[in-house]
């Protein structure tokens, strides 16, 4: 699955966890500019992409997304890599 | 020496206990440990934290398991109301119950666990939220929170991504370094980079 295709999934996911189709994700944001994208939405959100993805991700995966400043570049590397 | 005598006696004798609990200042452990000699409850296993400030209501039903830690929490077996619901309709009536929290059970501040209407079991390894009110038995395991409580997720479930924040921080190499759950040694070193992380600098203490 190619970057762009990977992104648009993931925020399919966060538009419904989130219960906000007007989310726009791009890879340069970072995950706490989105609204409702709490440390409790966070652990649905991610659950919810594993889910749609098939994979399972490890704490030190998790950790690269709860650095101070994180983009969301990292979750689509992640997505795209794993499994 | 006040302390170490206020405790003493305390332990010893369940005499001072007042003045124990307000000048002996005990940690969760030794007040579980005064409980587990004078406090009357059914069951109190080892290795708990009790805070001086929880009320435990009903102690001879309250049955308390190994390593459990309470907060200033309320646990309560029985129905307050019900001596004057029964006095005004001239009812005989009795509504009590029994508490069972298993063993490794963690329960926040301002709980609340209420088993007025019957046996109510708290699953081993369960957290109960700050503020949780429990009407009911909870699934080992379990993550409360709310009034209602509601479980809102499994313990197991959120262990990597506990794991994950802890390995974010910026002292997360601090703590997996650290022998135990707690060092003195690192502390200081400890709550120096959370200022930094958090306030943008270690707080003066000259100041």
């Amino acid at each position: 699955m190619d970057r762009q295709a990977a992104l648009e999934e993931i925020q399919d996911v966060v538009r419904d966890v989130l219960g906000d189709d007007d989310i726009v994700l791009t890879e340069a944001m970072a995950a706490e500019e989105v609204d409702g994208w709490d440390s409790m939405a966070h652990v649905n959100i991610i659950i919810a992409i594993e889910k749609r993805f098939g994979i399972q991700l490890k704490a030190t995966d998790l950790a690269q997304l709860r650095v101070e400043g994180a983009k969301l570049s990292a979750l689509v590397d992640l997505v795209t890599t794993a499994g | 020496m006040i302390r170490t005598f206020l405790e003493r006696q305390a332990l010893g004798h369940n005499r001072l206990v007042s003045l124990y609990r307000r000048f002996g200042r005990p940690y969760g452990t030794q007040w579980a440990a005064y409980l587990q000699r004078h406090g009357g409850l059914y069951h109190l296993g080892k290795d708990c934290s009790i805070l001086p400030s929880t009320r435990i209501v009903d102690p001879p039903l309250t049955s308390i398991g190994d390593r459990v830690q309470l907060g200033n929490c309320t646990l309560l077996c029985h129905d307050g109301a019900i001596a004057a619901i029964s006095h005004r309709h001239k009812l005989k009536l009795d509504r009590v119950g029994a508490l069972v929290i298993e063993d490794d059970v963690f329960i926040g501040e301002g709980a609340i666990v209420m088993a007025s209407g019957g046996k109510v079991v708290i699953g081993e390894g369960s957290v109960i939220g700050a503020g949780a009110v429990v009407r009911q038995s909870i699934p080992a395991g379990s993550i409360v929170t709310g009034n209602p409580a509601k479980v809102v997720g499994k313990v197991e479930d959120m262990l990597r991504f506990w794991e994950a924040d802890t390995l974010a921080w910026p002292w997360g190499g601090l703590i997996a370094s650290r022998e135990g759950a707690y060092d003195p040694a690192i502390e200081p070193e400890l709550m120096r980079l959370r200022q930094i992380h958090f306030f943008g600098k270690a707080a003066d203490r000259n100041a």
